[in-house]
C-alpha cells in the first residue's frame, strides 16, 4: 500500500532504494534531519488536535481494553523502549491496547501507540511485543505522521480511507461499513482523519517504514531486548496470515514487505548483539497479556475466525493446561469450528480456494456456511472429531474444577448442538445453580433450559 | 454558438442533473411478518450505541470530519430516541449495567462482540435485505448477554454514514456530471430481537441534496417523518395499540 516512491528530493535512489535498503542512508538522513528541524504549523496543530480525537473515539465506543495486569505490563515494556531519549515536543507516550481482531499496531503522531488484541494474541514473547513497539515509537520520534500529512498536502493527494475500505467491501456494497466487523479502529479513526489513519495503518512511506525498522532495532538492542525478535515477529506475521480470510489487511499483514524487512532485521541482528538479553519467558508473556488473548478469542468467535480462535486458545491451554478458563475458551472454539477443520486444506489453500471462501465470507451466513459443509462428508467428520474434542475438554477442565460454571454451559451447548437435550438440560442447570442470578449469562441460560426441556419431553413423547 | 448560448446550455444541463440527482437513492424497509402484524410486540428498546461517520470531499480530496461525525452521532441518536418515545416506547441502553452485576469492562467486550456479529450479518443483509421476512439473519441469542436484553424486546442499532461534497466539488460535478456533484446521507436502523437476536426490520433512509448539506445539522426535519412512518409500519408501541382497534 506504499503511495510514495521515495523522497521527492532524490529521484534517482528512490528507485535503488525499492531494492535495496542501505543505500536509503541519504533519504534517511534527509529525514532525520526533517524531524530535528521539525517546528509546528497550523497544519500540524490540526494533525496533533485530530489525533487526540481519535483518542477520544477510542474510549468513547469502548473499543479500549483496560486490565489490570496487561496495562502496567504494556507501559513498562513502552518505558523499556522509549529509554531516556529526549521526548518530542507535544508527544505523550501512551500505550493502548484496541478490541480489534486486524492483526496491526499504529502509532498516532501525539504519542498514541495502539496494539490490537489480534494482534497482542498472536506474539509469543515479550521481546516480539518489545519490536512492534519500538517501530511504532520510532514513527513518532521522527514525527513521521506529520511529515507524512505536510507531504500529503503538497502534493494535494486525494487519499480517502472509504476508498481503500470500499476496495475491501463486497462487489455493490455502497454502505462502507459492511466491513467494519474487521479493523473497526480503521473505520473508527478513519472518520475523525483518514490521511492519519492511512498512513499509520497502512503503512508510511518506503524510506519512513525503513527508518522505523532501523531506529526500532537500535531501540530495542539499547534496551537490551533480543534484536532477533523483530525479524521473529515479521516471520509469526506472515505464517499466520494464511489461517483465515481477512477482508482488510493493514501493513503488519503487507507479505512482500514482511519477507523483506525480515531479511534487513536478520542482517541487523547478525551484527549487533544486545548487551545483555534476557531469556524470552513465553509463558510470563502469555499470562501478561492473557486478557487481550481472551478477549480476542471472543472476538474470533464473533466474527467467524474459528480457526483463528482454535490456534490462540490451543497456545494457552497448552501453556497452562490446568486453567479451566483455558481450556473452555478451546472447548468453545472447537465447538464453533463446527464443519470446519482446524486448518484450511490445500485446496482451500489455493488461490481458488481463498477466493471461494471469500464469496462464501459475504454471500452465507455463518448456518448457511455450516450447512454447505455438512453436505460432505468431509464436513462431517470435522464436525465429530470438533464435537468430541471439545466434550473431552469441557469434562476435562470440570476435573480439575467441578466447580466451573462456564464448563457446564459450554456442555449445555454442546449437548443442545448435537440433539441431547436431556444432558443438555442437566449442564444448563447445574450451570445456573453455581452463579448468581445477576451474571450476565443467567438470562439466556435460563431461557435454553426452558427450551431443551420442551425438547426433550417431545421426543420422550415420540418413543 | 456565442458565448452566453453555450453558458445557458451549461446551465440548464446542470439544472437538470441537479432535479436526476435529488432522488437518487429511495428510503425503503424490511421487516419480518410478526413485527408488522403485531404478533411480535415492540414495547421496550435497548439502544446499541449509534455510528455516525461524517465526511467532506472538497477539491482537494477527502478529509475527516471529526467533531461533526461526534455531533451528529449523538443527533441521530437522541433524534432515533425521541421518536420512539413519542411512539411510546421505554428506552434503556446497552451501555447500562442495570441490577446486573456486570463490569463495564464486561459490557464493553459484549457490545464490541454484538456490533461484529451485527457487521457479519449486514454483509448478507444488505445484499439479500427482503430475506428478513424469512427470518434467515440473525445476531445469534449473545444478545440476551447485555443487561438490558431482559427488559427489552428489542435492540435497535442505529447508523449513519455522509458524505459533505464542498460548493466546488458540487459545481464541478454538476458541469462535468457524475455522482460527484450531491452531498449524501444514509441513516439505517436495524432491529434485532434482544432474546434470540433474530433480526426483525433494517430500515435504511437515504438522501442526497444537491444544496446544502441539511442531514449533518437538521436531522429532524431530514428523518422525523420517515422515522415516524417506520415505527408506524413497525406497530411501535402506541402504534400496535391504535391498529388493534
Ligand atoms: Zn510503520
Amino acid at each position: 500500500m506504499h503511495r510514495k516512491a521515495a523522497c521527492l528530493k532524490c529521484p534517482t535512489l528512490a528507485l535503488v532504494l525499492l531494492v535495496m535498503f542501505p543505500v536509503a542512508v541519504t533519504c534517511a538522513q534527509e529525514l532525520d534531519k526533517a524531524a530535528a528541524d521539525f517546528h509546528f504549523t497550523d497544519v500540524d496543530t490540526q494533525v496533533l488536535h485530530d489525533s487526540k480525537a481519535i483518542d477520544e473515539q477510542y474510549l468513547k465506543k469502548g473499543l479500549v481494553l483496560q486490565d489490570p495486569q496487561l496495562q502496567p505490563f504494556l507501559d513498562s515494556v513502552g518505558k523499556r523502549i522509549i529509554g531516556n531519549r529526549p521526548i518530542p515536543d507535544q508527544v505523550e507516550f501512551k500505550f493502548t491496547v484496541l478490541r480489534d481482531p486486524m492483526v496491526q499496531a499504529f502509532a498516532l503522531p501525539n504519542g498514541s501507540v495502539y496494539v490490537t488484541t489480534g494482534l497482542l494474541s498472536l506474539l509469543e514473547d515479550e521481546s516480539q511485543l518489545a519490536a512492534v513497539l519500538s517501530h511504532e515509537t520510532a514513527h513518532v520520534f521522527e514525527r513521521h505522521g506529520y511529515l507524512e500529512n505536510r507531504s500529503f498536502r503538497k502534493k494535494a493527494l486525494t487519499l480517502n480511507i472509504l476508498q481503500i475500505v470500499a476496495s475491501a467491501a463486497p462487489a455493490g456494497g455502497n454502505f462502507s461499513q459492511s466491513v467494519q466487523l474487521f479493523g473497526a479502529a480503521v473505520n473508527l479513526g478513519a472518520a475523525v482523519s483518514s490521511e492519519i489513519i492511512v498512513a499509520s495503518v497502512f503503512g508510511y512511506s518506503r524510506e519512513m517504514e525503513h527508518q522505523a525498522d532501523n531506529d526500532g532495532l537500535i531501540a530495542l538492542s539499547n534496551a537490551s531486548y533480543d534484536p532477533t525478535a523483530m525479524a521473529r515477529t515479521f516471520e509469526l506475521l506472515d505464517e499466520d496470515s494464511s489461517l483465515e480470510y481477512e477482508p482488510i489487511q493493514g501493513f503488519y499483514r503487507d507479505h512482500p514487505k514482511l519477507t523483506e524487512r525480515r531479511e534487513l532485521a536478520l542482517q541487523y541482528a547478525s551484527t549487533h548483539k544486545a548487551n545483555k538479553p534476557e531469556a524470552d519467558d513465553k509463558k510470563t508473556y502469555a499470562d501478561n497479556a492473557s486478557a487481550a488473548i481472551c478477549s480476542e478469542i471472543q472476538l474470533d468467535l464473533s466474527s467467524r475466525r474459528e480457526r483463528t480462535a482454535v490456534d490462540r486458545a490451543s497456545k494457552l491451554s497448552d501453556m497452562f493446561p490446568d486453567n479451566p478458563k483455558y481450556k473452555v475458551l478451546l472447548a468453545d472454539s472447537y465447538r464453533a469450528l463446527g464443519a470446519k477443520t482446524k486448518l484450511p486444506s490445500p485446496d482451500e489453500r489455493t488461490r481458488h480456494g481463498q477466493a471461494e471462501h471469500r464469496k462464501e465470507y459475504f454471500s452465507m451466513t455463518p448456518e448457511e456456511e455450516q450447512k454447505r459443509l455438512l453436505a460432505k462428508p468431509d464436513g462431517q467428520a470435522a464436525l465429530h472429531d470438533n464435537e468430541a474434542t471439545a466434550e473431552q475438554l469441557y469434562k476435562s477442565a470440570l476435573q480439575s474444577n467441578p466447580n466451573y460454571a462456564d464448563a457446564h454451559r459450554g456442555l449445555g451447548f454442546l449437548f443442545e448442538q448435537e440433539g441431547r437435550y436431556n444432558e443438555a438440560a442437566t449442564e444448563y442447570q447445574s450451570y445456573l445453580s453455581m452463579v448468581a442470578g445477576t451474571s450476565m449469562d443467567h438470562l439466556r441460560i435460563e431461557r435454553r433450559l426452558a427450551a431443551v426441556r420442551k425438547l426433550s419431553d417431545a421426543s420422550m413423547q415420540s418413543r | 454558438m456565442t458565448l452566453k448560448l453555450r453558458l445557458l446550455a451549461i446551465l440548464c444541463a446542470a439544472g437538470f442533473l441537479t432535479v436526476n440527482t435529488q432522488a437518487i437513492t429511495p428510503s425503503w424497509s424490511y421487516e419480518n411478518p410478526k413485527v408488522t402484524t403485531g404478533e411480535f410486540q415492540v414495547r421496550n428498546v435497548c439502544m446499541m450505541p449509534a455510528e455516525g461517520k461524517l465526511s467532506k470531499v472538497t477539491m482537494k480530496g477527502g478529509q475527516g470530519m471529526s467533531s461533526e461525525s461526534d455531533n451528529w452521532t449523538s443527533a441521530l441518536e437522541n433524534m432515533v430516541e425521541a421518536h420512539l418515545k413519542t411512539a411510546g416506547a421505554q428506552i434503556l441502553q446497552a451501555s447500562d449495567a442495570m441490577a446486573s452485576g456486570a463490569s463495564d469492562e464486561e459490557i464493553r467486550q459484549v457490545i464490541v462482540q454484538l456490533n461484529q456479529k451485527y457487521e457479519d450479518v449486514a454483509n448478507q443483509l444488505n445484499r439479500h435485505p427482503k430475506d428478513i421476512k424469512k427470518s434467515r439473519f440473525t445476531l445469534g441469542d449473545d444478545a440476551a448477554l447485555l443487561p438490558c436484553a431482559a427488559k427489552s424486546d428489542v435492540l435497535v442499532f442505529v447508523q449513519g454514514e455522509g458524505q459533505v461534497t464542498s460548493g466546488g466539488k458540487k459545481a464541478m460535478g454538476m458541469l462535468v456530471g457524475g455522482k460527484g456533484n450531491v452531498s449524501y446521507a444514509t441513516l439505517v436502523l436495524t432491529m434485532a430481537d434482544a432474546k434470540t437476536g433474530e433480526i426483525l426490520a433494517f430500515a435504511r433512509l437515504s438522501n442526497a441534496e444537491s444544496f446544502g448539506d441539511k442531514f449533518v445539522d437538521q436531522t429532524e426535519n431530514v428523518y422525523g417523518k420517515a422515522l415516524d412512518k417506520q415505527f408506524s409500519r413497525l406497530r411501535i408501541g402506541v402504534y400496535l395499540d391504535k391498529k388493534k382497534h
